[in-house]
């Protein structure tokens, strides 16, 4: 009896014993790794990697890249879109209410690249396998998708808080001030340098090679920030690195519907980011633009720019009867012409191919059913890239070479015509008009207007210019009137992340502006 | 020590089993004893008589019973033994074995065995070992027993508390089947973690569920769930209102503790009981709405009314004109509300078998019910069962099986039906119509080309969701528990008990739903149709208890002291699973394990693990000088390291002066006079567990490599959020208590105040940090309990009455800027938006908005005559003017991009700076939404047999914004709108409150004064009958108990509020607003009990 009453103490004070059961509060997730057990393998630093890489492909980041870049561009009109934000965006109308301006999809890349920059050194102590070597190409990769995502955030707000460490726990200080776009480009060109030092020519396979960051795209993305900043001959000189490497080729004109847009990975192209029916579909594209499911996308090409119209980029009128871009390939391959409703539905990533009837010269098209891709930098980009710059930084003294670069893409689309001579372009601005025309005839749909035009307008420091082809959409008056300062080129910062952050500064020309309508 | 904690436990639980029978098996010479068992006063023999061998302990050890000639023969296994005789009717015998090896004994006819036995005891209050006389209880604690809501039809145990205890409010979500009740004990002390009392059955905590796969409405389904014991099964409810009495919960306990006790086993011949309770429920008359005929000449004027624009209102489907393909679907007069509400019909059956003898008792009952919805669609039916199972081995040694099931199968609309209901356009038909104006078969749903306005056209068929949709919850819960009670030291004198209990509790939910393409206009191979999904969440939930209880006894008997020491686990593992698949064959295949494109699916798990320490004392002298002390010491697994474990201790103490000596004058009138401070801290957690640490997880793939992405911010700095608080009791009882009060005030400060999913700059690269403390909040009140017995008694006739009211006052103390910022957002300047403050040192709760002064008679001002148009005035009234002395138009927002100029028969507003300008300035405090007090009366009055309960509830002073009629009164939209519109503006000279239609313009339903109102009232809860046939009539049917009751359910609402129902849910920190849920129902129960 008293033996039994013993044990039973005994039973219950080892059940109690407090030191032995701390342990068994602490509890770790299931299915999932956490900070202390990670960053051991060589595997770990390249999942992660690939986890920056996976954030440019989330809906949220593709639909921002294609939103900020052109959707307040004169290549837009409404098609079938119902989201309120999108239609509002078409019509200027922005507020911090609207759900496209929140950054956070971008920061959320830049965190993961920042966590495996901080992370991905320890590694090497973990694993022997992982040298030096590997890191520093890895890390030139994290390197640039940073960059990138830090370029388009300048370009769509200007100034915002530019951070690089890692947001680990609740005892860091999360309230970060904005740092001038000149700080923040600044900075990136020298990671940039740095990755371009380190960066792969080339990786294994043609979707690595494409799909991941190499030496050319951290050119590319480098030549972009130069012209933005208006650093021409830093431009130029990235511009020609990229150029300098023979592999790259413009594919046939008959090709580029199908090689570049609809395979993908194609000769031209630079950065390509690679979508995946099982992963993640391209909804950016195939609801702007439209699918096999629904030819008619969100968004379509303005009749006013349609060929023969009075502001169209194609068969564009130099005066006394002469044409530039009479019979342009790209007319046909970017947009159909929907023959009922008279809209011009786009079919650049939209379509898989376009077949002509030889006798009657009538198209037909075939729509994709599968998800594409979406080309961050290709060829022609850069060659046109380099004509901007160098019309800018030789003014009017070396028209010839600028037309000569228009010319290699030019001449890919109109391969019948003659090709564009410097003596038809009268001056600095019709040059640069052409220049700007063929950017747009080449690289529409592609995330590339807008900032056209605001580049156009920052050298001039003045929205005018922009305004003068915005307006030639449908869009009235009172859209243009919300244009007219250069700060309402950028985005306002959304309303949440001003609660969220009161040390942030809105956009002054937002300011005062609030939403007129309700639902 | 590498065993895990939970085979420990085991070990000890096997340990127990297997020392115990070595113990009893002493040494024993066994033998035969043999003898015949007759009726004492007829000599008859008795077959069939109990013959047990106990041992000395009182453990039973062998047992027989006698033939049919009343002859028995039993191998005894020790001398030392006695035989015990039993027969029902018979009085009960034992004798010694000694010796002897014939033992014929007869049995005296017992004339009482019948008879209730009345036992005369102290009423024990407490749970396990450690029991405490209920005079001694020094906390704010407040028993309800279930008589006093015994025949009541209710669904759960919730709406029967309701209006009953003080200090708790229970407000019911909505009237749909299963939608449950939101409680609130002493207010809410805190902003969102769970706010919801702990339930306790029988001494073990009823698990809330959390993480469910319905997230809408995850807490209030659950929470009704949990809530599915039934009523019948009731025993009694202490509700622990203060710190000291709750603080032995610890986790969970800062929101209060209801613990419930449900019914045992009771010794005597086994009865079985049967229920069956007959519900009839209808819905209340909610807003009338327009008729299609004044839908249309209304969508008319409001088309036009913006821009004076005859082509705006040019719409089809509004015109009346047979040339329009679709006119026969568009010139109908469908009453919606009509068309989706049905009568509410409830079966209810329980059944419940409850006997046993000196060694088992046992009680098992099971129930089915079977319930229709007020709204078309809407079928539930619960199979229940609980057992309650108690089998003492020996004196000492004693085990309590518990064991509930419950099966619940909701089915449920998809949507709310009744709001779209409300909403639908009235001159649509429910079913396609040809070209006759005949319905046909199929439903029809306005088509996606229409160039109505997208939120009308898109709006689906509620009568086709009801028949065709399905949403269907699926709920199955068991929980067992096995208890062991072990009396150490056997003697009375010195009490030493160990008690032990397991609990298990698996419950499962699957939701499963069906969306077809036929309820709306959308292509059938659109995402958002034929789309079906399902989702299961599985929990399990092992809790462990074991202490020790020490009663020493005291030679002087005037001490009393009670000693008890316990350790508590728990472990909770969740898993949710949920797959949504789209493009399937509606009709044919409506489920998510069908082939057809998958659309997302998730998992995901949990491991919550809490343990805890505690040790507890009672002390009192003369049963008159008490104090009572608790330390809980528990550590949970959701916080880091640092933060682990918190302390809860609690100290009370209560002094019945009425005892005293000196208090001997009055005890003729003053029965009962005490006082009790207490005081005390409890805790809360966070719900979800893994927080405290940076997680990876994988994240797809790029190109081939696999993908990996951290997934959250470790919350390093997390801590446990504590309540500390305050309270001062008083217990007065008048003229040996039939009068009782019952007072209390306290004060609680909850500090570390958690914050879910704030949000944060998204520069961290994360949206939301999942939990944070974020500050201080105080919650002050008092309540008054008062109940009065039989304070009318003549003859056969006798009331009873009670009443209880409480206020409860809520201030923020302090509270982290982001937070205040989050709900202090800038004013927007758009129609039905109101602002709420919240504020360091003010209650949250506030409305505030513009005040509403009628409508513009006149569009142009002109002196002398068209006074009443909209200008600027200055203080006096007195007309602003420009410098040509033209009268300066009135406008809202001047100077912003909302800037409009108001127009006659648009609303008119107070312009409170009288800046000619309706602005963000002329916002003005509306009232709060926080009730100044509430509670509830009612009475019992006996006469005989007949029973008659009433009851009332009641909240008083709290501002409700009634959004319903908000929305039924803008006309700006396309939905419909209440018949109160049409004594809308429509000319110059109109003289109304009404404001003109304006399409999707203009600020007529700006936040105003116009739909906050008082959401007062008193409703007469219940008035029921209950009649118990007199047992003489039933004797010779062999029947026990019949008794009959009908009970009448919200009868009737005492109020000003002129929606359907002013008692609304909490609105959390904004302000409660009506939403027009479906609301309560009234109905009536007819119900039968029969006892055999």
């Amino acid at each position: 009896m008293k033996n039994k009453f013993k044990l039973l103490i005994v039973a219950i004070l080892l059940l109690t014993g407090a030191s032995s059961c701390s342990n068994w509060l602490e509890v770790l997730p299931d299915n999932q790794m956490i900070l202390e057990q990670y960053w051991k393998t060589e595997s770990d630093a390249q999942n992660v990697m690939a986890g920056c890489y996976r954030g440019l492909i989330a809906n949220d980041v593709t639909y921002r890249m294609l939103i900020w870049g052109e959707m307040r561009s004169d290549n837009f009109i409404k098609g079938d879109l119902t989201d309120v934000d999108m239609v509002k965006i078409l019509g200027q109308e922005i507020t911090p209410a609207n759900a496209n301006c929140a950054w956070g999809p971008f920061y959320s890349i830049i965190n993961n690249c920042n966590t495996f920059l901080k992370y991905a050194p320890d590694v090497l102590k973990e694993d022997a396998n992982f040298t030096v070597g590997k890191l520093h190409a890895m890390e030139a990769e994290v390197l640039t998708i940073r960059a990138l995502s830090y370029f388009y955030l300048v370009r769509a707000f200007k100034n915002v808080p530019f951070i690089t460490t890692p947001s680990i726990d609740d005892s860091q200080d999360y309230l970060a001030t904005q740092s001038t776009e000149r700080e923040v480009l600044d900075s990136i060109t020298n990671d940039l340098k740095v990755a371009a030092l380190y960066a792969k020519t080339s990786f294994s396979t043609p979707a690595y090679t494409k799909g991941r960051i190499t030496k050319n795209a951290v050119y590319a993305l480098l030549a972009d920030i130069y012209l933005w900043d208006q650093k021409y001959d830093d431009c130029i000189q990235m511009c020609n690195n990229v150029m300098a490497d023979n592999t790259l080729k413009l594919v046939g004109a008959e090709s580029v519907i199908n090689d570049v847009f609809y395979e993908g990975k194609s000769s031209e192209t630079i950065f390509e980011l690679q979508f995946n029916d099982k992963v993640q579909i391209n909804y950016a594209t195939r609801n702007l633009y439209g699918w096999s499911g629904i030819t008619r996308g969100g968004v379509s090409f303005p009749t006013n720019l349609a060929p023969g119209k009075q502001y169209s980029p194609f068969k564009y009128s130099l005066g006394s009867g002469m044409y530039e871009s009479e019979k342009d390939t790209r007319a046909k391959d970017f947009f159909v012409t929907d023959a009922v409703s008279g809209v011009y539905n786009i079919f650049k990533y939209a379509g898989l191919a376009r077949s002509e009837n030889t006798t009657t010269n009538v198209s037909s098209y075939t729509y994709r059913s599968n998800t594409s891709n979406w080309i961050v930098y290709r060829l022609s980009d850069v060659i046109l890239m380099k004509a901007e710059a160098l019309l800018q930084k030789t003014g009017a003294s070396d028209f010839e070479n600028v037309v000569a670069l228009v010319n290699k893409t030019y001449q890919r689309s109109n391969p019948d015509a003659d090709t564009l001579s410097s003596l038809k372009y009268s001056g600095f601005n019709d040059v640069q008009s052409l220049v700007l025309r063929e950017r747009q005839r080449e690289l529409m749909f592609e995330g590339k207007r807008w900032f056209d035009l605001m580049r156009l307008a920052r050298r001039s420091n003045s929205t005018a210019p922009l305004v003068s082809y915005v307006a030639k959409t449908t869009a009235g008056n009172e859209a243009l009137g919300k244009v007219s300062v250069m700060n309402a080129l950028y985005w306002p910062i959304h309303k949440n992340e001003l609660i969220a952050n009161p040390l942030l500064v809105q956009n002054p020309f937002y300011n005062t502006v609030t939403s007129s309508t309700s639902n | 020590m590498n065993l895990s904690m939970k085979s420990r436990l085991y070990i000890v639980i096997l340990l127990l089993l297997v020392l115990t029978p070595f113990a009893s098996a002493q040494t024993a010479g066994d033998g035969i004893v043999q003898g015949t068992i007759s009726s004492k006063s007829n000599g008859e023999l008795l077959p069939g008589v109990n013959i047990q061998e106990i041992s000395p302990d009182n453990r039973v050890v062998n047992a027989t019973i006698t033939d049919a000639n009343g002859h028995f023969v039993i191998r005894f296994k020790s001398a030392a033994d006695k035989l015990s005789f039993s027969y029902l009717g018979f009085q009960k015998e034992s004798r010694a074995i000694g010796s002897l090896r014939i033992i014929n004994v007869g049995l005296t006819e017992s004339g009482h065995a019948l008879e209730d036995i009345v036992i005369t005891a102290k009423k024990m209050y407490g749970e396990g070992g450690f029991k405490i006389p209920e005079r001694e209880i020094s906390t704010a604690v407040q028993t309800i027993n279930a008589k006093a809501f015994e025949g009541l039809q209710v669904g759960s145990i919730d709406e029967a508390l309701q209006g009953r205890v003080a200090g708790l409010d229970i407000v019911a979500n909505s009237g749909d089947p299963g939608s449950g009740s939101s409680m609130r004990i002493r207010g809410a002390s805190t902003l969102n973690a769970n706010a919801e009392p702990l339930i306790v059955v029988n001494g073990v905590p009823y698990n809330i569920s959390i993480n469910s796969s319905d997230i809408t409405n995850a807490s209030q389904e659950q929470f009704a769930n949990m809530l599915s014991i039934n009523p019948d099964d009731i025993l009694e409810i202490n509700v622990l209102k203060d710190a000291a009495s709750t603080a032995i919960w610890g986790i969970r306990g800062a929101n209060g503790v209801l613990m419930v006790t449900t019914k045992k086993g009771v010794m005597g011949p086994t009865k079985i009981q049967y229920t069956y309770r007959f519900t009839r429920a209808t819905q209340p008359k909610g807003l009338n709405m327009l008729n299609g005929d004044d839908y249309t000449m209304l969508m008319k004027q409001a088309y036009f009314n913006p821009n004076q624009d005859e082509s705006a209102a040019d719409i089809p489907e509004f015109n009346y004109d047979p040339g329009f393909s679709e006119f026969e679907n568009f010139n109908n007069n469908t009453d919606w509300v009509k068309e989706v509400t049905q009568t509410g019909i409830i079966h209810d059956h329980y059944v419940t078998v409850l006997g046993g003898g000196e060694r088992a008792k046992f009680r098992i009952s099971g129930g089915y019910l079977d319930q229709n919805g007020t709204v078309i669609g809407q079928k539930m039916n619960r199979y229940s069962s609980r057992a309650y199972l108690d089998y003492s081995v020996s004196d000492r040694l004693k085990f309590i099986t518990e064991f509930s099931y419950t099966n619940t199968d909701n089915k449920r609309d998809y949507g709310d039906l009744l709001n779209i209901a409300y909403t639908k356009m009235p001159n649509v038909s429910v079913y396609n119509q040809d070209a006759s104006g005949n319905d046909t078969k199929t439903f029809y749903n306005i088509s996606r080309l229409s160039k109505l306005g997208s939120a009308q056209r898109d709006l689906p068929n509620p009568v086709a969701i009801a028949a065709l949709a399905t949403n269907n919850v699926k709920n199955f819960r068991i929980i067992p528990t096995f208890r062991l009670r072990y009396d150490l030291t056997g003697e009375k004198s010195k009490n030493l008990e160990y008690n032990m209990y397991v609990s298990f509790d698996i419950n499962n939910d699957k939701v499963s739903q069906f969306y077809p393409w036929e309820v709306t206009n959308v292509a059938s191979n659109s995402t958002d149709v034929n789309r079906a999904s399902s989702a299961d969440t599985e929990e399990l939930l092992i809790q462990t208890d074991n202490n020790l209880t020490w009663q020493p006894k005291f030679d002087n008997e005037d001490h009393n002291l009670i000693l008890n020491g316990t350790f508590q686990s728990t472990t909770s593992n969740t898993t949710n699973q949920g797959i949504q698949v789209y493009d399937l064959a509606s009709g044919t295949s409506t489920d998510a394990s069908q082939d057809g494109f998958l659309n997302s699916s998730s998992t995901s798990t949990s491991t919550i693990r809490t343990m805890a320490y505690m040790a507890r004392a009672h002390y009192s002298y003369k049963s008159k000088y008490i104090a009572s002390f608790t330390m809980r010491r528990e550590g949970s697994s959701v916080f880091g390291k640092n933060n682990r474990w918190g302390n809860f201790p609690g100290v009370s103490a209560k002094w019945i002066i009425s005892d005293e000596d000196f208090m001997e004058s009055t005890k003729s009138w003053l029965s009962m006079l005490a006082i009790r401070p207490s005081w005390g801290i409890s805790g809360n957690a966070p719900k979800t567990s893994g927080s405290s640490y940076s997680r990876y997880v994988p994240y797809d793939s790029y190109i081939d490599l696999p993908a990996t992405v951290p997934t959250s911010l470790r919350l390093a700095d997390l801590r446990w959020e504590k309540t500390n608080s305050w309270n001062m009791g008083m217990d007065l009882g008048f003229f040996d208590d039939r009068f009782v009060f019952d007072l209390n005030t306290y004060h609680k400060r909850t500090t570390d105040l958690l914050f879910e999913n704030l949000t944060i700059p998204s520069t961290s690269g994360f949206a939301i940090q999942s939990w944070k403390n974020v500050g201080t909040m105080d919650n002050d009140g008092f309540e008054v309990n008062f109940f009065a017995n039989r304070i009318l008694k003549k003859g056969d006739f006798s009331l009873d009455l009670n009443l209880n009211f409480s206020n409860n006052f809520n201030t923020i103390i302090s509270l982290d800027q982001k937070v205040l910022d989050k709900y202090n957002p800038k004013y927007t300047y758009q129609n039905g938006e109101y602002l709420s403050r919240l504020e360091n040192g003010h209650s949250f709760g506030s409305i505030y908005g513009f005040k509403y002064e009628g409508v513009y008679k006149y569009d142009e001002y002109n002196f002398g005559e068209n006074q009443d148009a909209p200008v600027a005035r200055d203080k006096n009234g007195n007309i602003l003017t420009d410098e040509n002395g033209e009268a300066l138009p009135m406008m809202f927002a001047y100077g912003t991009t909302s800037e409009y100029k108001f127009r006659g028969g648009d609303a008119k507003y107070k312009d409170i700076n009288h800046d000619g300008s309706i602005d963000e300035l002329d916002i003005v405090y509306l009232g709060n939404s926080n009730p100044i007090m509430n509670g509830g009366f009612g009475g019992t009055l006996r006469y005989k047999n007949l029973n008659c309960t009433m009851f009332f509830n009641f909240r008083y002073g709290n501002k409700i914004v009634n959004a319903a009629r908000m929305n039924a009164e803008n006309m700006y939209n396309d939905n419909n709108q209440s018949i109160a519109v049409n004594w809308r503006w429509r000319k110059d000279g109109d003289e109304t409150m009404i404001p003109r239609a304006l399409y999707r313009s203009g600020y007529n339903w700006l936040g105003s004064d116009r739909f906050v109102e008082d959401g007062s009232f008193i409703r007469f809860k219940y008035l029921q009958f209950n009649y118990n046939v007199p047992a003489a009539n039933l004797k010779p049917l062999g029947i026990d108990k019949v008794s009959i009751y009908l009970n009448f359910n919200n009868l009737y609402v005492f109020t000003k509020y002129t929606g359907v129902d002013p008692e609304v849910g909490y609105g959390g920190f904004g302000v409660s607003s009506d939403n027009a849920q479906t609301p309560r129902s009234k109905d009536f129960t007819l119900g039968l009990s029969i006892g055999i």
